[in-house]
């Protein structure tokens, strides 16, 4: 038996000797940071050893400073612990986003009157039932649906009983003196309620994303939604990239159960969270809706898949499916709650990006329009006259800070926003603290202004003080600098940043930047084409994903990120699969839409497309 | 400047048209196919591999630089093989089973190329068998592999077991790249080398056959 003592709250648990930390950390309820999932590859599940320190494995000396090496940092995925130890996570390497967040708001019923019917799937219709006596003897059933058709006044004959429901019929209609709320959803009664509950009729929407998830409570009577929170994944210390995670349930025994439970969890605590804040009651939540990348898709329903990685790309199934709470293990929601999980077009196309159509409502656009999320994995839909296209090109993770010299996540302490001129520079730090690194935005930014005087060229390459164009001031030219070898820009000097380290972008950032932007672009390109259409084409341009939301446009056009159109052109919608799954939610008739355009989408498959390589090519300079 | 110097120039700046002309030139004044090879071609693209391993120059560039020298060497391989000057290694290459990115790799091809050797390029999705059929028909110095996936990564370690199996293990040097491969992972998995770059590939690989 080996001690852990986990600092700063002294907490103890006791493992097998050789157990790996890793593990006792995911066992401890703690979320390491990790991009491979516990390889020794990505070298982000940094921890440090206060007692018990260990000898540093290969991989550590490889990935770690000798600095950290001597001041006891370790990775938690390679160390083994034989002898008890004391062990400290940083904050810094616990994945970002712990807690749970609200999401802005928005009015759906506003918002979403125009382009849908509110249509939910769930009913709830209160009833007067007639008491029974002697000269009145139907059935306890019998007289509900009397009841109901009296109240409906239409033949509702098809509406079937589940047994569960008729063992608890008689005694519950007594207890309610025969006034009741019956629950009709899927076309079945499926819940009967004591007293008038009519107006306590809930559904919620969630969005499954590979980083975030994000759930919304609906009151399906107005189709407004009342609570909107998101939370971090907490599948993402098995990896930050959906092959991470495929690799996980492929290579580790249990792999596929441990990433099921992780995402229920997640799913459990949003839904905990929304009902204490909401005051609403478990059991009035009748029906839930699912959009999710299809590895989500599969992971959430216990479905292997790794035959969505390697080659043909298949996924199990690509239709909707509905089924009942209690057919997922321990999620917490009353057993007969129904789910519904929205279409998936693809192996790498989900409901997630389905629900974006629908929302944005492509599959009936007479103009073109063009829906581009921007994420690890960059997924890009083209709409003409309701046809339409769809690629996934995977970017890499370079615009959430990752892999960047001094990049970050968009938290607290990120540089989200800089403007430069030939003579000032300035930015803005997420909490108006001092800055820790640098973010997606902020990179996008900066990169900009430096291609727009000069700093950078349209090769990418970043000048030396030497090349540095005239007209640029000397407290700007100054920026322009040299670490252990290599050209940067210095953004924030080490006395006015909160870890004391220079803030800068080096040669090599810009090269990634290059690379995960000539991605994308290649993709958008590459679907134009196939649609014989050009740029200038396009209608409208919808930027869905947090991402989207926080870019400054403009820049992003001017590093080739997004095509060049109008401004006026552009939407932001946010969460569009969120929303789709709300509206999927609110009316039956979205359903049968998606139902019907899913095998109608054209997947174009960029890996073995002839032209990838030569747009890539094309796009990577600025 | 000379000849040779000028078209080492042309060759980084990616003037194809301009490199054909000067090795033309070049051979009329009585230089030999070889030494325009070794002093302008492969000196230039020798250039731009430094500067692209430190990050100076990028894929662009590279590949203009390329399609240069190939311009070049198409004047040149003619006269080569008549005097039968032979290349200075063999590589089998190709990115690894259910793996389908080849940019890197390609930009691989081009540095070894660049550098000297003949290439005998396997494309994407390379199934250990046919890397073992290659190793048969073309008899290389190296085999160099590539994978950008966590997933495919592992087909490596398959194909060496399998050169092993063959009994062919011994007769060539394993090189292998891509982004999530690690020196470590070279070690774990008995490859004779790992390069982080394609510049460093191209060193590499002529520092494997021992030539210099
Ligand atoms: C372009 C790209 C694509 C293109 C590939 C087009 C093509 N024809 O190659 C497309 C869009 C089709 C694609 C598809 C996929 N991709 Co991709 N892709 C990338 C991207 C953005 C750049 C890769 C690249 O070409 N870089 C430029 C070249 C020059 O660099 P390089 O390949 O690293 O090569 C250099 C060195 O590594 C070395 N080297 C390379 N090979 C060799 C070989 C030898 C022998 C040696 C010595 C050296 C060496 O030299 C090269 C030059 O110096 C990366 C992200 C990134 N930023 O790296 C993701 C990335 C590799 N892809 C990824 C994924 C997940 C996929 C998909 C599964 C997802 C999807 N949405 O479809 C599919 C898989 C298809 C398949 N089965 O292969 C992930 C991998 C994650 C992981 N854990 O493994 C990455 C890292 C992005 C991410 N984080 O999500 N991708
Ligand atoms: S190195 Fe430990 S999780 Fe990646």
């Amino acid at each position: 038996m080996v001690r852990v003592t986990f600092l700063p709250n002294n907490e103890n648990i006791e493992i097998a000797n050789g157990d790996s930390l890793w593990e006792t950390i995911l066992k401890a309820g703690i979320r390491p940071n990790s991009i491979c999932g516990g390889k020794g590859i990505c070298g982000r599940c940094k921890v440090l050893l206060k007692e018990g320190i260990t000898e540093p494995t290969v991989q550590e000396t490889e990935l770690l400073s000798p600095e950290e090496i001597k001041k006891g940092i370790r990775l938690a995925c390679q160390t083994r612990l034989y002898n008890n130890c004391t062990v400290e996570i940083l904050p810094e390497n616990r994945t970002g986003l712990q807690d749970i967040f609200p999401l802005n708001r928005v009015d759906n019923a506003k918002d979403f009157k125009s382009s849908f019917w509110l249509d939910a799937n769930v009913e709830k219709i209160f009833l007067t039932v007639d008491k029974p006596s002697l000269l009145d003897q139907r059935s306890d059933w019998g007289r509900i649906k009397e009841a109901l058709v009296r109240k409906k006044e239409k033949n509702l004959n098809y509406l079937q009983t589940p047994l569960p429901l008729l063992k608890k019929l008689p005694v519950l209609l007594r207890e309610a003196d025969f006034i009741v709320t019956v629950v009709i959803c899927n076309g079945k009664i499926t819940a009967l309620e004591k007293g008038d509950t009519a107006d306590k009729v809930f559904g919620m929407a969630f969005d499954l994303g590979t980083t975030t998830v994000a759930g919304y409570l609906i009151d399906l009577k107005t189709g407004k939604e009342v609570s909107a929170l998101s939370k971090t994944n907490s599948q993402i210390s098995y990896g930050d990239n959906i092959i991470s995670r495929i690799d996980f349930t492929q290579n580790k025994e249990n792999g596929l159960a441990i990433l099921q439970k992780e995402i229920i969890n997640t799913i459990n605590e949003l839904i905990n969270e929304t009902i204490q804040n909401t005051g609403i009651s478990r059991d009035n939540i009748y029906e839930i809706t699912i959009a999710a990348n299809t590895c989500i898709h599969h992971l959430f329903l216990g479905i292997i898949p790794i035959y969505l990685a390697s080659s043909p790309f298949l996924a199990a199934f690509n239709r909707g499916l509905s089924l009942k709470a209690k057919e997922i293990p321990a999620l917490y929601l009353s057993p007969e709650t129904n789910i519904y999980m929205l279409p998936t077009i693809s192996a790498f196309i989900g409901s997630d990006v389905l629900a974006g159509i629908l929302f944005n409502g492509m599959n009936d656009r007479e103009e073109i329009t063009l829906l581009i999320d921007l994420g690890t994995n960059g997924e890009v839909i083209l709409s003409k006259n309701g046809e339409l296209w769809a690629c996934s090109t995977a970017a890499g993770p370079a615009f959430e800070g990752i892999g960047i010299s001094c990049g970050m996540r968009a938290v607290e302490g990120a540089i989200d926003r800089v403007k430069l001129s030939k003579n000032t520079i300035n930015r803005h730090v997420i909490g108006n603290g001092n800055p820790k690194g640098i973010c997606g935005s902020g990179i996008i930014d900066l990169v900009s202004d430096m291609l727009r005087i000069g700093l950078i060229d349209k090769s990418g390459r970043l000048m030396t003080k030497k090349e540095c164009p005239s007209g640029i001031s000397e407290q700007i030219k100054n920026r322009l600098d040299i670490k252990s070898g290599e050209n940067i820009f210095l953004l924030v000097k080490e006395n006015e940043t909160e870890e004391g380290k220079e803030i800068y972008l080096s040669q090599k950032d810009i090269r990634e930047i290059q690379v995960a932007k000539a991605a994308i672009a290649s993709g958008i390109k590459i679907l134009l084409r196939e649609a014989a259409l050009e740029t200038k084409d396009i209608g409208e341009l919808f930027l869905a994903g947090s991402f989207g939301n926080f870019i400054n446009i403009e820049n992003a056009i001017k590093i080739d990120l997004l095509p060049n159109i109008s401004l006026k052109r552009i939407s932001l919608v946010g969460n569009a699969a969120g929303k789709g799954a709300e509206l999927a939610l609110c009316s039956r008739r979205i359903r049968e839409i998606g139902e019907g355009i899913y095998k109608d989408v054209k997947y174009v498959e960029l890996s073995t497309h002839p032209n990838f390589s030569k747009e890539f090519m094309e796009t990577i300079s600025f | 400047m000379n000849n040779l110097e000028r078209i080492s120039e042309a060759l980084q700046k990616g003037e194809a048209e301009k490199i054909t002309e000067l090795v033309r030139l070049a051979l009329t004044e009585q230089r030999s196919p070889e030494e325009i090879l070794d002093n302008g071609l492969i000196e230039g693209m020798n250039i731009i591999g430094v500067k692209f391993k430190e990050h100076e120059i990028f894929l662009p560039e590279v590949l203009m630089a390329a399609r240069a020298m190939y311009a070049g060497l198409d004047v040149l391989n003619p006269l080569l093989a008549q005097t039968g000057v032979k290349k200075i290694g063999k590589v089998v290459l190709g990115t690894v089973k259910g793996d389908l990115h080849d940019i890197g790799k390609n930009l691989v091809k081009m540095m070894l190329e660049g550098t000297g050797f003949e290439v005998f390029d396997l494309g994407v999705d390379v199934s250990a068998d046919k890397f073992i059929a290659a190793v048969r028909e073309h008899q290389p110095d190296i085999v160099a592999m590539s994978a950008l996936l966590t997933t495919t990564m592992v087909f490596m370690s398959e194909v060496i077991n399998s050169l092993q199996s063959a009994d062919l293990r011994k007769k060539v040097k394993v090189i292998i790249g891509g982004a999530p491969v690690t020196q470590h992972y070279a070690d774990q998995i008995g490859a004779d080398c790992y390069s982080p770059d394609a510049a460093t590939a191209a060193e590499d690989a002529k520092r494997l056959i021992k030539y210099s």
